[in-house]
């Protein structure tokens, strides 16, 4: 028959920039549209109870809650979405290691770019769509709360997300060490490329002033409108330099547009304010040598690769205190679900067996007319319900709390065979007293449903008890 | 000078480690206890002043070690009210240590007892000293900034970051808060010598005379002279502002210290 525990755990199967080509990725790639849709069809998976995807462009993970061969058909299920290629691209884990890669995830240490801040508002997303398709419930709303909190904790108490993991946010990072605030400041975009207008948009601050100059005026019109500038003529360059603060300088010129003598020559005008270039051409705009200029800062794209890569070993320095927080908050939360365990099941049963109770007591004072029984008569009719529920339950209360002390494994066990005995489900909970009815209606399905799929998966009929 | 100044500089290199410690490991909680072991400190040397001037009659500025321990306690109170209005703690890394260093050799040199000099005891003499002193810890405040100001630049220019980058504020306010400092010190070394010409023509009958203190002095002047100058109408800023800044104090501090070690001139260590 069944076996005798089937316990919950938590699995993901899923791909990432890992393990995964982008071919892959982008296939089994899930647009917010279709989410809902995907959830509801995971869940429908054998061992599946609680089911939450997270879907970027470098990763796309289900994370799953339920009996242990959940893990099998999410895979089987994501397999056949992927196509080809994605099968042996797919990674699974359970229990544990589940929920150590959920937790490294949001504190991205599981990012192309360690440290990157997007991803954990990205997991917060997919759970908040998990939660209005309703495809989780209680335990996976604690696990993804507690990477949460977790993720919170390696961003106050590490540093690791305090560098700059591209060049436009370590031109910030450097912007804001010369000026202190960029509110106020000019920016100056030389040519008009897609790039200049990255950078813009990271530079600019509050009121700072863009203005925008190219060969052809039209294209600077253009960008200047993209990013609420003001565009000059090509000849203006110099005079536009005496007045700004940054300049972002990406022309497709071959020879340096921004010479030593044309800087030194608006430095005086400039009253010798600090001056950050930023030259992200190749070839490069910026003449070598502006950068020995007086309070002139010099950065191309190899200095900027090199904060970026600066800024790297220093996050893996601060990823290695992130990783023994992850260990440390995956141990605690195991070890409370362990508690929790034991005594939902508990608490489950002791709801059950008290329905049960109240439901035979209004049946049975139903059949007798109001003046047939005195109130004292009623009450020890109510009275005898409760008694023969607490003497039953006695034992089974006392056993199951030394088990939950004695260990998770026996905790699990025991708790599992209660579960199974008295077909109790997490999803009980609540307690409308209709809710169960349906359940009730459910067990009379089960004799004629359990024994068909027996050996295969057996322990998955108690899936399909699911009330939902 | 009393047993007090040994317990309140213990309070100051308390402070000392701690915003160095700082510098490493930047938890707001070790510079604030810092900065409290320092107020501690700066209350206990204003209760020692105090009480040498309402006991004793003068300001404790007679001799090289009460001198030096009086630019420590102008150089606390500096830091601390910089701090409360830039909420700079890091700057306390720079400050801190030349605290230590001014007050360590007051405590040893502690028990040379300095005669009291007549000059001193001249009216409004007092005031003109203490203005003098106040311009030093401010042109030394000023200083430390500006160090903090090249070791920032020299980051930036360079392209190599070490731990300050990411702890110092960024050059403008390292370079706005050097100038300002520098403005009040500048503006109270110009009535020290004013006041002390004034002096002058009543002690000796001329308002200057050709002495390697009062030399010194002169040219500390006109380098913060020229600096403030440049600043307002050339433009400067930056790291030759700082630069002049240092050399402007190294000066000063020469005048100060080094001619009270070997008093040869009229005005020095004796105050004769």
């Amino acid at each position: 028959m069944v076996a005798p525990t089937n316990p919950r755990v938590y699995s993901l199967v899923g791909l990432s920039h890992k393990t995964a080509p982008v071919e892959v990725r982008e296939r089994l790639a899930v647009a917010s549209g279709e989410l809902p849709q995907l959830l509801s069809q995971l869940k429908a998976q054998d061992g599946v109870e609680e089911a939450m995807l997270v879907s970027t462009c470098n990763r796309v993970e289900a994370y799953v809650y339920g009996g242990a061969e959940g893990a099998e058909s999410v895979k089987r299920c994501l397999a056949q979405r992927g196509g080809p290629g994605a099968e042996n691209s797919l990674y699974t884990r359970s229990g544990g290691e589940a929920l150590t890669h959920l937790f490294r995830v949001c504190c991205s240490l599981d990012s192309m770019i360690l440290g990157e801040p997007q991803i954990l508002g990205q997991v917060k997303d997919s759970f908040a769509g998990a939660q209005e398709a309703a495809s989780i419930a209680g335990a996976m709303t604690q696990a993804a709360q507690a990477a949460f909190a977790t993720a919170k904790r390696v961003r106050t108490e590490t540093s690791i997300g305090s560098s700059p993991v591209s060049m436009a946010s370590a031109a910030v990072e450097l912007a804001r060490k010369i000026f202190g605030g960029l509110d106020g400041r000019t920016v100056l975009l030389v040519g008009a490329g897609a790039m200049s207008e990255l950078c813009a948009k990271h530079l600019s601050e509050g009121t700072s002033r863009i203005l925008v100059v190219n060969r052809t005026l039209e294209r600077a019109q253009n960008l200047a409108l993209e990013v609420g500038g003001i565009a000059h003529p090509w000849e203006k360059l110099t005079d536009l330099l005496a007045e700004a603060d940054i300049v972002v300088s990406s022309t497709a010129a071959q020879r340096p547009v921004l010479t030593v003598s044309m800087i030194h020559s608006v430095l005086k005008q400039r009253h010798y304010r600090p001056l950050f270039l930023v030259d992200l051409a190749v070839p490069r705009d910026i003449e070598p040598g502006v950068d020995k200029l007086e309070n002139v800062y010099a950065y191309d794209v190899d200095d900027l690769q090199h904060v970026v890569d600066q800024g790297r070993s220093a996050r893996e320095q601060e990823a290695k205190r992130a990783e023994a927080i992850v260990a440390e908050e995956v141990e605690r939360f195991l070890r409370a679900r362990q508690v929790r365990d034991a005594v939902p099941v508990l608490a489950l049963l002791r709801n059950r067996a008290e329905e049960i109770a109240r439901l035979e007591v209004e049946k049975t004072l139903s059949l007798f007319g109001e003046e047939e029984l005195t109130p004292k008569q009623r009450k020890s009719i109510e009275a005898m319900g409760k008694a023969i529920v607490n003497k039953l339950l006695h034992f089974p209360t006392v056993k199951l709390r030394d088990a939950g002390k004695a260990g998770a494994e026996q905790a699990a066990q025991v708790a599992g065979v209660v579960a199974e005995l008295f077909d109790l489900h997490e999803s009980d909970k609540p307690n409308p007293p209709a809710a169960a009815k349906p359940n009730g209606a459910a067990k009379a399905g089960e004799p004629e449903r359990r024994p068909a799929p027996e050996p295969a998966a057996a322990a998955a009929g108690r899936n399909e008890l699911e009330p939902s | 000078m009393t047993h007090l100044l040994s317990f309140a500089s213990h309070f100051y290199l308390f402070a000392a480690i701690l915003y160095v410690i700082y510098l490493v490991k930047s938890h707001p909680r070790i510079a604030q206890v810092g900065r409290l072991s320092l107020a501690v400190g700066f209350t206990l040397q204003t209760v020692l002043i105090v009480r040498s001037f309402l006991g004793y009659g003068y300001t404790p500025i007679s001799n090289l070690a009460e001198g030096l321990s009086f630019l420590g306690w102008l150089l606390v109170g500096g830091f601390l009210i910089v701090e409360r209005f830039y909420h700079l703690p890091i700057i306390g890394t720079f400050i801190t240590p030349l605290v230590v260093g001014v007050l360590l050799p007051a405590v040893l040199l502690r028990d040379e007892q300095g005669h009291v000099a007549n000059a001193i005891k001249i009216p409004g003499m007092p005031v003109h000293i203490f203005i003098a002193f106040a311009g030093i810890a401010a042109f030394a405040l000023a200083t430390g900034v500006s160090v903090a100001y090249l070791l920032m630049e020299r980051q930036v220019k360079g392209k190599k970051f070490g731990v300050l980058f990411s702890r110092l504020p960024s050059l403008e306010v390292l370079d706005e808060l050097s100038d300002k400092l520098m403005r009040w010190g500048f503006v109270a070394l110009s009535i020290t010598m004013i006041s002390g010409s004034i002096f002058a023509h009543r002690a000796w009958g001329d308002y200057w005379r050709w002495d390697p203190k009062l030399t010194l002095s002169l040219v500390g002047w006109l380098v913060y002279a020229a600096l403030v100058h440049a600043r307002l109408f050339a433009g400067w800023r930056g790291r030759r502002a700082a630069f002049l800044t240092m050399v402007g104090f190294v000066i000063l501090f020469g005048s100060f210290v080094g001619l009270r070690l070997f008093p040869t001139g009229l005005h020095g260590g004796d105050f004769q």
